[in-house]
């Protein structure tokens, strides 16, 4: 394969990546940008045995770049709210949510390294040990993170439903 | 040319203003180059001190567009800054060594 | 208790699974970058990637040059250390060979890539003129000298080698303990057949130790003393402690007015001597390079000198040959020897 279809193969999963990091089409996709200009720039360098953690490890730094530069213009709350308010219109609700939005949204509940956790471990299914090093925390650490996630994870789909079962 | 088809695309990771501060940063700096192998000091100032002015200037826009990468900036700022200021330590320098009124 | 909380978690977890496959299964409706989207990311992505490549590769390049210079400039600039080589290779020559003067205001420096040049001319006082001796070109590696180019404009050349006897026999002046190895008849022939039209200077060799103020007072008046040859406690045997000939130091007799030359009459010409000898003693290395002598030793003469005072045992004189025919008279020369000859010019 050449190189620019393994970048084709994951950009997908990167760009979803990070779009359930900043909530926002347009971040995503110039963070997608970036993401792949850096990966050109350093893999002249030299071979990257795992593609697939190397390529998420970019794209994580990009993210915590322009989450470092834009602390001042982004508020996340805010922004947060903004997303609920358009996600929970009554229309919204009614239907049957997709599931990638719905997950983007039970993930708002979660802390930030237990978000990066769930993404990289469950959602794209890299092991822990990359994980781990992607996020340059310890193994147990992100253990107990994906472990804290999950327990929060399936508490909102229980809630769910329950609530459909009421509904019903 | 890159960079007509780049602004075409609306997708740009550099700025403008950036590219084009370390291109003349490069210019420059290639001029200084020559004039330090040909070992003369007459350089025009158009490349010593004009065109680097221009450089900083241009630079300092680009840091200042938002949603797109500085490092071309900061190359362009560093490099123009870096031309001037090397010529008035050399300028300096020579002058502490062998100084004859 | 424990079986319930385990069929909790288990449930749980299955739960989770299912939840994490009906995500990843409808993964394709989720959203995402459309073909052309990716296309673009990509090209834009390679193509600004090779165009920074290559710039900050050239910038890099380029600022290689700059910055060597920039490097070395600070180095020979800072602590005035291109200024004390300078200094060093100027007054080395002024005690090291005999009646040989320099232009401070015209010594030259260039500044290399991690080195310099310094370049200067040399002259000696014949009759009343100064003629030029030498075109010196001093090569410095960072602070390491190499052996000067020289370019002689003398007649007499300097002696080629540095093996014992050639450094012994190609002495001028001698220590009244050493025994000259020329022969002096023949040393007095030379100044007996030049014409009278001619001025010379002459190496002369004492019979006695002297005081510097003595030697004008023992001398014809019709001539210059130029340049006196101290005793320095290695001149009787003309060897150092480990058997390396040594030739003789000394400064010059007059003071000189030009510009910026050390013997300015601000202090009296044997106190300059002494302290050249002190600076040459901390750069004897460069010294001993630039006057192109094997051996210096410098601090043991200078502690010699220091204690026992000055005390000339040569010089080198300069006027008009009748003149210094006169000196085979006085019985404070022992031996005469002439250097370079020019036409008349005695004022």
């Amino acid at each position: 394969m050449e190189l620019e279809d393994v970048y084709k193969h994951y950009m997908n999963d990167l760009y979803r990546y990070l779009y359930s990091l900043s909530k926002n089409h347009h971040v995503a996709e110039d963070l997608v940008q970036e993401a792949f200009y850096r990966a050109y720039l350093t893999l002249a360098d030299y071979e990257i045995n795992n593609i697939k953690a190397w390529l998420f490890k970019v794209a994580y730094h990009a993210f915590i770049d322009h989450q470092r530069k834009n602390k001042k213009t982004i508020v996340t709350d805010e922004i947060k709210e903004n997303v609920d308010m358009r996600e929970n219109t009554p229309e919204s609700k009614m239907l049957e949510k997709e599931s990638f939005l719905l997950l983007m949204e039970d993930l708002k509940c979660l802390k930030e390294i237990e978000e990066q956790a769930v993404l990289l471990c469950d959602l794209n299914e890299l092991s822990y040990q990359e994980a781990a090093e992607i996020l340059n925390i310890k193994l147990n650490t992100l253990k107990s993170h994906i472990s804290r996630g999950r327990k929060k994870l399936v508490e909102r789909v229980k809630e769910r439903m329950n609530l459909d079962e009421r509904r019903a | 040319m890159e960079l007509e088809i780049k602004k075409k695309s609306k997708r740009k990771l550099q700025t403008l203003t950036g590219f084009i501060s370390f291109i003349i940063g490069l210019l420059a700096l290639a001029v200084l180059n020559i004039g330090l192998l040909i070992e003369t000091m007459d350089i025009p100032d158009l490349f010593l001190f004009h065109l680097p002015f221009l450089g900083v200037f241009l630079g300092v826009v680009g840091l200042f567009t938002k949603n797109r990468s500085k490092q071309f900036a900061w190359w362009g700022i560093g490099i123009n800054l870096f031309i001037p200021i090397f010529i008035g330590l050399m300028f300096g320098l020579s002058w502490t060594i062998n100084a004859k009124p | 208790m424990s079986d319930e909380h385990k069929q909790d978690q288990n449930k749980d977890e299955s739960l989770y699974k299912a939840y994490m496959m009906k995500t990843k299964n409808d993964i394709h409706t989720s959203p995402s970058l459309s073909e052309e989207e990716q296309r673009e990311i990509i090209r834009v992505g390679s193509n600004t990637a090779r165009n920074a490549t290559v710039m900050i590769s050239l910038a890099i390049l380029l600022l290689m040059l700059p910055i060597m210079t920039l490097i070395t400039y600070l180095y020979y600039g800072i602590g005035g250390k291109a200024n004390t080589m300078i200094d060093v290779v100027g007054k080395a020559i002024y005690v090291t060979e005999p009646n040989v003067s320099l232009e401070e205001m015209e010594i030259e420096s260039e500044i290399g890539l991690f080195s310099m040049n310094v370049t200067f001319d040399t002259f000696k006082r014949i009759g009343s003129e100064d003629y030029l001796a030498e075109k010196v070109d001093v090569y410095f590696g960072l602070e390491k000298p190499k052996f000067p180019d020289k370019i002689s404009f003398l007649e007499q050349l300097p002696p080629m080698g540095y093996g014992i006897d050639v450094v012994k026999d190609s002495q001028k002046m001698y220590h009244p303990d050493a025994m000259i190895s020329f022969n002096t008849i023949e040393a007095e022939d030379v100044l007996n057949n030049l014409p009278d039209g001619t001025v010379a200077e002459a190496y002369l060799s004492f019979s006695e130790l002297m005081k510097p103020n003595e030697i004008e007072k023992a001398l014809p008046k019709e001539m210059e003393v130029r340049w006196l040859a101290v005793d320095t406690g290695l001149e009787a045997k003309q060897l150092d402690k480990e058997g390396v000939p040594i030739t003789p130091i000394g400064y010059p007799a007059q003071v000189d007015t030009t510009t910026w030359s050390p013997f300015d009459g601000d202090q009296t010409n044997e106190e300059v001597f002494l302290d050249i000898l002190k600076l040459l003693e901390k750069n004897e290395q460069t010294a001993e390079i630039v006057s192109q002598i094997k051996s210096l030793e410098i601090q043991d003469r200078r502690k010699y000198v220091e204690d026992k005072g000055i005390l000339i045992y040569g010089a080198v004189v300069t006027g008009p040959v009748p003149e210094l025919r006169k000196l085979e008279q006085v019985k404070e020369v022992r031996a005469i020897n002439v250097g370079e000859v020019k036409l008349w010019n005695w004022k």
